[in-house]
């Protein structure tokens, strides 16, 4: 057993903190102490202080970020040969990734829609299409919020602009109450399976070390299980319409009329978003772009619904949404980089090899592990934590990074659905003031709906690929793909007298990777050696610009065209050191000629 | 005690009124950078979006054919569609104006005229904006990505003042009062602790990257315009060092006064917040 020093402080300190926080409560300090009793004997001292950290983060109610980059730093300091200073070059690191640039602008365009008229320009049009088929009233509220999931890329956000309406209404017109709350807290859920979605942009950042999947091919996958969802709702409003005898709202060709010249704009920001990217004339960061510009115009000229006020509200709100995840991102990036380091990912491999699963098998296991994880973590949080771990297991036995991608996605969408964290159990416990238990009996029914349509596009990857695939001009059958290799390569051994590529890249990191200064000795710095080839290629010369994954992702699809030699030349861009990581690791992975 | 508060609280105002003008400069440079830079790529492309689109849509088009569509179809159908668009944009929003005034409604030669106007400026706009950039908008992705940083680091310290970061508080929030107001303040000292360590972190770093920059001779810039890249850095320990004194400060704060209200609940979502938002899109006429 370990008796280090570091581990009995954190031991005790532990055992006060539950000794204070339990001291009326004798059976719940009794399992605080088991369990870090047990952890204590059977973990070593990195192990425990990670458990450590763990557990006092519990009891002093401390924020995510903490968690992670408290995990992260403690194991650069004990693990690695790294400096802590690497902490810092992680955050630094984000301003290396474009894809990013798209959280804050959806986040903004969410926002002002959620702050002008549309969420009511959105129901008036959904009422006049739908209202006069059975339990037309509640079909309108789930195509509200499938709508409004297309705009906003947020679930609570959709609760609360199409719930607030909507529930109210639904109860007039004379459905259960529990069936009001329980179908929009459901259908709210959607936002973060129809594109935009933020999850699925930081589901792309984390999974872009292992199994690299483009945001842009996440975004279009999600459109079918979206749909396919909001359908199985549709079907339960229905159902439900006829069982309760609700009196159908008549059909008026001229209020239809009316709502669509009224909602017309803002039903378009979809069509446009989706439009795009589906026609693959926008990348996933330019549709953020200029949904923002297409929601300020409308909102401002078009609909004159924005003042200054309104858009510094936006501004705020929206940045401090986007801080609050920026800075778990940046340091759950700390965390990953010494998962990667201490392999990590590779040993869950190849324990899930020794536990010679099926691809089905597999998908059970998954399916399962994300609904406990859902109960008990923030979406974000598993995202950060889990996402980098199970998605090259599921390379590993053959599963579709896309497909694994949206399995991720529903399973953490029912999640929100589930206590104790079930974050739109609480926006709705809060927003209809019920109590907890009541919204949560409420969600049950719909909850099952939800289980099966997981079921179902777990087991049915076409539902999710096909698109994606039928864009890319590629055939894709359902049948499993085949079982990649362990998504981390591995290395040839170096010649003798060659550095292996574990050994150059602990020597780039040492150095500090880009931003740091030359190390002692004369070796050159990155800037150094950038400056030099500046040099030589001329003053002012602008280096080739490496090309994005959106841009080879679109090439690809154009069927590999070379671009015209009098192309306008694209702006220079470094590369991050993931960028560099990838590149060695490919061409490690290479067979020697 | 009660002044030591009000002067914290004062100065903690001041700081939130630079954040708030910083963090509007960053996101509206970001905005306008990355917008410019969408537009001027994709107005310079030597096969436009929506040709290429048409083509897609052909099987096997003819040489001839692509010719037609990259240097006629294409072109013309977007010019003719973006006038018919923004046509349609100036007459809706007389027409919303119109009804808000209980104004007769407007007449759609007015609207052409408006709509062929915006056109024609947003043409010249782009226009201008490609003569200024021929081949592309100078390290726009670089500059916007940093300002990115800022605005997100600058959001992550005010969403430490309205206590909006994601709190793992299953175990706190059932604790009693007084055990609660005590755990806030050993939690503020941790976490003060922690940003306090970054903060310094990043200082380590910033003032390597500031010698780097000082000493050499146009190392540690950007590659578009000799600005610095330490500026991006700073954004470190600036905001982490306000974050810190924050946490602290709202541990304090907890421990002598109690939690404000709300503030416990807080889950990434200001549940207050959400629920004044919901019942003003309630509260809007139909």
């Amino acid at each position: 057993m370990d008796f280090s020093l570091s581990k009995i402080v954190a031991y005790l300190g532990v055992a006060v903190l539950a000794g204070l926080a339990y001291r009326q409560r004798k059976v719940g300090l009794l399992v605080w102490l088991g369990i870090l009793t047990a952890l204590f004997v059977f973990t070593g001292k990195v192990g425990f202080l990670v458990f450590a950290i763990i557990l006092g983060s519990l009891l002093l109610g401390l924020p995510l970020f903490v968690l992670m980059g408290g995990i992260g730093i403690m194991c650069i300091g004990l693990l690695t040969s790294d400096d802590l200073p690497v902490a810092v070059r992680k955050v630094l690191e984000l301003a290396g990734k474009e894809v990013l640039l798209a959280i804050p602008f959806f986040v903004v365009a969410g926002e002002l829609m959620t702050q002008g008229t549309l969420a009511r320009r959105l129901i008036d049009f959904m009422r006049a299409a739908f209202g006069w088929i059975p339990g037309g009233l509640a079909v309108s509220a789930v195509a509200g919020c499938v709508f409004f999931a297309a705009i906003s890329g947020s679930s609570p956000v959709t609760v609360v602009a199409i719930g607030s309406i909507m529930v109210p209404a639904l109860v007039k017109a004379k459905y259960p109450k529990d069936f009001s709350i329980g179908l929009l807290t459901t259908a709210g859920s959607l936002g973060i399976l129809i594109p935009p979605s933020i999850p699925m942009i930081i589901y792309s950042i984390m999974v872009s070390g292992s199994t690299p999947v483009d945001p842009t091919e996440l975004f279009v996958a999600g459109i079918v299980p979206g749909l396919f969802i909001g359908l199985m709702l549709a079907l339960y409003s229905v159902t439900q319409g006829v069982r309760f005898k609700i009196p159908r709202e008549p059909f008026s060709m001229d209020r239809l009329w009316h709502a669509t010249r009224e909602g017309f704009w803002s039903l378009m920001l979809p069509v446009i978003i989706l439009g795009g990217i589906y026609t693959g004339i926008f990348t996933a960061t330019e549709a953020s772009a200029v949904s923002v510009v297409y929601a300020l115009a409308v909102e401002v000229f078009v609909h004159g619904e924005m003042d200054r006020k309104k858009l510094l509200s936006v501004a705020e709100n929206s940045m401090t949404v986007m801080g609050s995840l920026l800075v778990i991102i940046a340091l759950a990036l700390t965390l990953n980089y010494v998962l990667v380091d201490q392999e990590v990912p590779e040993m869950m491999v190849n324990r899930l090899k020794e536990m010679n699963l099926s691809r089905t098998g597999f998908l059970v296991f998954v399916n399962i592990l994300l609904l406990i994880v859902g109960m008990f973590m923030d979406i974000m949080s598993a995202i950060l934590i889990i996402a980098p771990m199970l998605a090259p297991m599921a390379a590993a036995v053959g599963v579709d990074p896309i497909h694994m991608g949206i399995i991720f996605i529903v399973n953490l969408e029912i999640g929100y659905l589930t206590p104790p964290v079930g974050l739109n159990l609480f926006v709705s416990s809060t927003l209809f003031k019920e109590s907890i238990g009541f919204v949560i009996r409420a969600v049950v029914p719909t909850l099952g709906i939800m289980l099966v349509a997981l079921a179902i596009i777990s087991y049915m990857p076409s539902m999710s690929t096909g698109l994606v695939y039928a864009l890319r001009n590629e055939p894709k059958v359902d049948a499993p793909a085949t079982p990649t290799p362990t998504p981390t390569p591995t290395e040839p051994a170096p010649a003798p007298g060659e550095k292996s590529l574990q050994e150059l890249m602990k020597e780039r990191q040492q150095q500090g990777g880009s931003d740091a200064p030359p190390a002692e000795g004369g070796e050159k710095s990155l800037q150094e050696l950038m400056k030099k080839a500046k040099e030589g290629t001329g003053e002012g010369a602008e280096a080739p610009r490496e090309k994005s994954l959106q841009e080879l992702m679109q090439e690809r699809k154009q069927g590999g065209e070379a671009a015209p030699a009098d192309a306008p030349a694209a702006p220079v861009k470094e590369k991050s050191m993931q960028e560099l990581m990838q590149e060695a690791k490919q061409k490690a992975a290479e067979p020697a000629p | 005690m009660e002044s030591l508060r009000k002067f914290v609280d004062k100065l903690d105002d001041v700081v939130l009124t630079i954040e708030r003008v910083l963090l509007l400069v960053s996101l509206s440079m970001m905005t306008v950078l990355v917008t410019l830079d969408v537009i001027q790529r994709t107005f310079s492309r030597q096969v436009s979006k929506t040709s290429t689109l048409i083509l897609g849509l052909m099987s096997n088009p003819s040489p001839e054919t692509k010719a037609l569509v990259t240097e006629t179809v294409g072109p013309w159908l977007f010019i003719v569609g973006s006038l018919l668009f923004i046509v349609m944009a100036a007459h809706s929003a007389r027409s919303f104006k119109a009804e808000k005034t209980k104004a007769p409604a407007p007449g759609f030669g007015l609207s052409v005229g408006v709509g062929v106007g915006v056109w024609v400026g947003l043409a010249a706009f782009i226009k201008g904006l490609l003569w200024v950039f021929p081949s592309s908008v100078p390290g726009a992705q670089k500059f916007a990505l940093g300002f990115m940083l800022w605005s997100g680091m600058l959001g992550a310290s005010v969403a430490t003042r309205e206590r909006r970061h994601i709190v793992l508080d299953t175990v706190k929030k059932k604790l009693d009062e007084k055990m609660g107001n005590l755990f806030s303040l050993l939690g503020g000292l941790v976490v003060f602790g922690f940003c306090g360590l970054l903060a310094y972190l990043g200082f380590v770093q910033l003032h390597d990257e500031f010698v780097l920059w000082r000493d050499g001779d146009g190392v540690g810039v950007f590659d578009a315009l000799p600005i610095p890249r330490w500026i991006v850095t700073l954004c470190l320990p600036v905001t982490f060092g306000t974050m810190a004194f924050r946490f602290l400060g709202a541990g304090v704060r907890d421990f002598v006064w109690g939690p404000p209200k709300g503030g416990v609940d807080a889950h990434g979502v200001d549940m207050e917040q959400l629920a004044k938002e919901a019942e003003q899109v309630g509260k809007e006429p139909a």
